[in-house]
């Protein structure tokens, strides 16, 4: 093999890899349905209302006195 | 503390997902949480979803990476949660079933109580190290980034806020903040290590508390004056007043460096008609006593200490179960306490006799209800007859406890106090400093000796003499027994005479 045909394989080898390493997680993150969720807060914020208004109202402690 | 809005409470920051902010982030969600992240529909993707994957058992979580040494040096940080007094509440468990009935009904009445009430401020590697404690609603600290250190506000005091977070920063009226705070900007972590935290009881079955391993000491910073010993430049500091020589051991360092902290009194709890669970407690009082250590051991040898009002009452738990705690009598309700604001000076110390001789800071039968006296007993002061009467031996007691500093005679570099009025009440009395002594005899010396005691405004009979007063005396009563010589000579002649 040429010396510049290995020049070249070595150079895309360590593009490749450092597209990779550098977007995996970002890659992965997108992915998830969990991570798309929870870290937009549009969407949190729609889901959550969503949420409150289904549920039973809480009541807080009224009776509760003094400190704990 | 306000609590987060719904969406706050779970919003994802996306530094979790750098590695370099947080090697949590890289683990993937339903690793730790459950549920289907494959779903696009939010009840779907929940489905089994854990919400706080580290309680009551961590080993699946944090336990894959944190259960052996690490190298921040906390070994076997999950390995022992299941000990970890922050997250069994072990001793709250064990001192209340000290008090109770042993009948296993009650009992079970009493922990579906304690389950519902008081169970719920345990604590876990998830709520203090990524969200607040669910005690109070919990909701990420910082957006599912791990904090190495929980913050003091969303964290430490969310749980400990009432009395020690009051305290400690000032929030109760006319007390200061601590002087640690204050002046030194410290927060929690400065005192109590990780180790602390993790901590399991010393004993098997740890009887409270204070039982932690690597609790946080006074004594790791503030050390003895060594006069020999040149500062090594370390962060400890010494102790250099003569009181630390006298009181150590044998009293706490809050007795004389805290300033009034916060009793509580009757706790008692239920449910409402719509089956909230409440509690209600009588008002706090500001206090501060003093009173017998009941466990005297040789890392806490100090007889007398602060005691802190704890809230147990006879019908603590009697909407669910009458009378469950017959045995209330067996465990004090005025309890060892550690209050956090610590001042340099306080109204305790301010003099020898601010403490010594002031009856009320001392507790006694007085400041119990009846149903505690009991209970008490071994943490009730005997009160010592007024300093007054203790020195009654020396002439004008009240005089000398009044001019006199006490440590002249109470020295802690002497073996035993003096009593001996000579060393006092002689021209080379000890209450001199300075090297100027009695100037010689003469008749032209109309000064006192020994000026520096007049000059502080205390005549020491025996010390402060004029010496050309004396001489004058002296040639008074010289003259006096001459002159009656002379008389008695005359009237003998011209009696003589006759």
């Amino acid at each position: 093999m040429c010396k510049k045909c290995i020049k070249s394989f070595v150079i895309f080898l360590a593009v490749f890899i450092f597209i990779v390493s550098y977007s995996a997680p970002v890659v992965s993150a997108e992915e998830s349905g969990c991570v798309s969720c929870h870290t937009s807060t549009k969407k949190l914020l729609q889901i959550t209302r969503d949420i409150e208004a289904s549920k039973p109202k809480v009541e807080k402690p009224a009776e509760s006195k003094g400190e704990g | 503390m306000a609590p987060l809005e719904p969406y706050e409470k779970v919003l994802v920051d996306t530094d979790f997902l750098d590695e370099d902010e947080d090697v949590h982030g890289q683990v993937s969600c339903e690793q730790c949480h459950g549920g289907n992240p494959a779903s696009d529909d939010y009840q779907t993707a929940h489905e089994g979803v854990v919400r706080d994957p580290t309680y009551p058992d961590p080993s699946k979580t944090c336990g894959e990476c944190h259960a052996m040494d690490d190298e921040g040096g906390h070994p076997e940080i999950t390995g022992q949660n299941s000990a970890n007094l922050h997250v069994t509440l072990a001793p709250f468990k064990s001192k209340i079933y000290l008090r109770a009935q042993s009948d296993p009904c009650v009992r079970d009445k009493i922990d579906s109580a304690m389950g519902t009430h008081c169970l719920q401020c345990h604590s876990s590697c998830g709520q203090c190290h990524v969200s607040r404690p669910n005690s109070v609603e919990g909701g990420f600290i910082e957006g599912h980034l791990f904090q190495k250190t929980p913050p003091v506000e969303t964290n430490c005091t969310s749980c400990h806020g009432s009395r020690v977070g009051k305290e400690f920063h000032g929030e109760n009226e006319c007390v200061p903040a601590d002087v640690h705070h204050v002046e030194e900007c410290m927060g929690c972590k400065e005192c109590h290590s990780g180790d602390e935290m993790h901590g399991i009881g010393i004993s098997g079955e740890p009887f409270d508390r204070y039982d932690v391993a690597n609790r946080a000491r006074c004594e790791d910073c503030h050390t003895m004056a060594e006069p020999d010993k040149a500062a090594d430049g370390s962060k400890a500091k010494e102790l250099v007043h003569p009181s630390h020589a006298i009181h150590q051991g044998k009293v706490s360092c809050q007795v004389c460096h805290s300033m009034p902290y916060k009793n509580c009194y009757s706790c008692h709890v239920g449910k409402d008609k719509s089956g909230v669970p409440y509690f209600e407690t009588e008002p706090a009082t500001m206090d501060f006593k003093i009173g017998l250590n009941t466990r005297i051991t040789e890392d806490r040898p100090e007889k007398y200490v602060t005691v802190r009002h704890i809230p147990i009452s006879p019908k603590l738990f009697d909407f669910y179960v009458e009378d469950a705690l017959t045995n209330i009598d067996k465990v004090e309700t005025w309890k060892f306490a550690t209050p956090h604001n610590i001042q340099l000076k306080t109204p305790q110390n301010e003099t020898c006799l601010a403490c010594h001789g002031n009856n009320k800071l001392f507790l006694t039968k007085k400041d119990a209800e009846s149903w505690e006296v009991k209970a008490n007993k071994d943490v009730f002061v005997s009160l010592k007859p007024a300093p007054a009467v203790r020195h009654n031996w020396l002439e004008q007691p009240e005089l000398h406890l009044k001019k006199v500093d006490c440590l002249i005679c109470h020295n802690p570099a002497l073996q035993s106090p003096i009593k001996d009025c000579q060393q006092c009440h002689a021209v080379d009395s000890i209450l001199l400093t300075t090297a100027a002594k009695t100037p010689a005899y003469s008749l032209t010396n109309w000064s006192f000796t020994n000026k520096e005691l007049v000059e502080k405004g205390d005549y020491v009979v025996g010390s402060n003499r004029i010496p050309a007063l004396d001489i004058i005396g002296i040639l008074l009563v010289l003259l006096t027994f001459v002159g009656c010589l002379i008389h008695g000579g005359l009237r003998f002649i011209s009696r003589r005479r006759k």
